[in-house]
């Protein structure tokens, strides 16, 4: 009957406007890590794919044609570590490739087009990248051993660069959220400066009269952070349903951190702001 | 049990409101605080129930000088001095049965361990059948004996009253003095602030007169 009621009048403490805020920046802080994990996986496939792969580019010299050093080229592959297949693109291929910018049927039989081969490597063997560009140096000096370097470097910067941005709002949504918390929590123990007085002189400790505060404004941010949660979730699983190999449970679970440090972030903020505050009464 | 020494309170804004207040209360002793309205009654219990810090001079509860009590050892001070205050101060979203509880809640204990007491003790200052009222809904005497019954569900050694009889009729005066006697012989120590010179007249219990802050000698009466 009384054991379980709330001793601070319901909403008092925590009201609607606070859940509302509560819920949007858990779903900010939520789209925010959902963002930065998204673009980590997609780089990560990326380059795990450049960098299983090489490119060699094989162009004709002032006394070899690309033709004349591919033989040698081949040579230097087969007996080269770390490499498990190469293929010579066709030029066909390189033709369509060159398409789109020169145009359908302008390419002139006299355009030097240069010899292609993808390089796929092995993985659980070394590639020595530098040893292999020596060699072909050697033996066919118009070819070019492109190991997609800018590219890669490129990508990352561009994580980089979008990690950085998601850890600032992320960093100001916890920021603001626990402002807002701590002007909540103030506001909750001026509306209730009567009941906590009361509390006090009947012998209630300060630890008591916080939790009393931390009860209502978790079962609030329980609430609050569910729904932001599931609101990023289902945006992102409409976002992941567009994209094939996106979606795991994983992405999810790291997800649902936001949520639970936002509550342990909420209970943490009041305990010591309550307790702080009850300590300067008599 | 509750002892005063040489102590005077002093509010920021210069006015003495307690000088030179000496007096002590023994274990199982009965007081009467009088004197007229603004002498000082409210602020001296305020002392005694640790809502306030006296300007000068000691103020020892149970043995130990009040000043020099950690924050942490109030709860268990406060919980060994029941109040019934001059308002009430029950707490309008509560029922009143919530509201007598409060005490043993602040404590920790489970009500199984205590709604029988609670109802027994209901029932003894005639609110057995109100437990589910809100106090908004109850009359003065009614929200007055509430507030008794919360100030002595948890067994204090001290009871404290401010004004008990000021809002309800004589006759239900008169029942809520029979009720602080009862306490009384049971052990606890009353001590009952009041302007009502009905309430101590024929009275057996000493009093302590205030008049303008200071305690004054009351020849003759006992």
């Amino acid at each position: 009957m009384a054991g379980n009621s709330q001793i601070l009048p319901r909403n008092s403490v925590a009201g609607p406007a606070l859940g509302a805020v509560t819920a949007t920046m858990c779903f900010l802080a939520c789209l925010a890590l959902g963002a930065v994990l998204s673009v980590n996986k997609a780089a990560h496939n990326w380059l795990t794919q450049a960098t299983g792969a090489v490119t060699i580019q094989i162009t004709d010299t002032e006394n070899l044609t690309a033709r004349d050093q591919l033989q040698a080229v081949e040579r230097v592959l087969k007996r080269t570590r770390g490499i498990k297949t190469y293929e010579i693109i066709p030029e066909e291929k390189l033709i369509g490739l060159l398409e789109p910018w020169l145009g359908t049927g302008n390419v002139t039989a006299d355009l030097p087009i240069p010899v292609m081969l993808d390089v796929s490597l092995n993985k659980e063997q070394r590639f020595n990248e530098n040893g292999l560009r020596i060699e072909l140096s050697a033996v066919a000096p118009g070819a070019k051993l492109d190991t997609h370097g800018r590219w890669r470097q490129n990508l990352e910067r561009g994580v980089q660069t979008l990690r950085v941005l998601a850890s600032l709002i992320l960093i100001l949504v916890t920021i603001a959220t626990a402002t807002v918390i701590i002007f909540a929590t103030r506001a909750g123990l001026g509306t209730n400066k009567q009941t906590v007085e009361v509390l006090h002189l009947i012998g209630a400790r300060d630890k008591f009269i916080s939790r009393q505060f931390e009860r209502q404004f978790l079962t609030l941010s329980l609430l609050s952070c569910a729904i932001g949660y599931v609101a990023a979730a289902s945006i992102f699983h409409l976002l992941f349903t567009l994209m094939t190999d996106m979606e795991d449970m994983q992405f999810y679970l790291l997800l649902l951190s936001v949520p639970v440090l936002s509550i342990l972030m909420t209970w943490l903020i009041i305990r010591n702001f309550v307790i702080r505050t009850l300590a300067k009464a008599l | 049990m509750i002892r005063f020494e040489n102590v005077s309170l002093r509010y920021d804004n210069n006015t003495d409101v307690l000088q030179d207040i000496n007096f002590e209360l023994k274990p199982g002793s009965f007081h009467f605080l009088t004197g007229s309205s603004g002498a000082g009654k409210t602020s001296l219990l305020k002392l005694i129930f640790l809502a306030g810090k006296p300007s000068g001079g000691k103020v020892f509860l149970f043995n130990q000088d009040s000043a020099r009590l950690p924050r942490a050892a109030l709860p268990e001070i406060r919980r060994r001095i029941g109040v019934v205050f001059q308002e009430f101060r029950l707490l309008d979203h509560l029922t009143i049965y919530e509201n007598v509880s409060l005490p043993l809640r602040v404590c920790n204990i489970k009500e199984t361990q205590y709604r029988s007491n609670i109802l027994e003790l209901m029932n003894w200052v005639g609110l057995g059948d109100r437990i589910n009222a809100f106090p908004t809904t109850l009359s003065g005497g009614e929200q007055q004996r509430a507030a008794i019954a919360r100030a002595v569900v948890g067994r204090p050694n001290v009871i404290i009253a401010d004004e008990p009889t000021g809002n309800v009729d004589t006759e239900i005066g008169m029942r809520l003095m029979r009720l602080f006697a009862e306490l009384n012989k049971q052990g606890t120590t009353i001590l009952i602030a009041t302007h009502d010179k009905q309430l101590w007249e024929g009275s057996p219990y000493p009093r302590l007169h205030l008049e303008q802050g200071s305690l004054v000698p009351t020849y003759g009466e006992y």
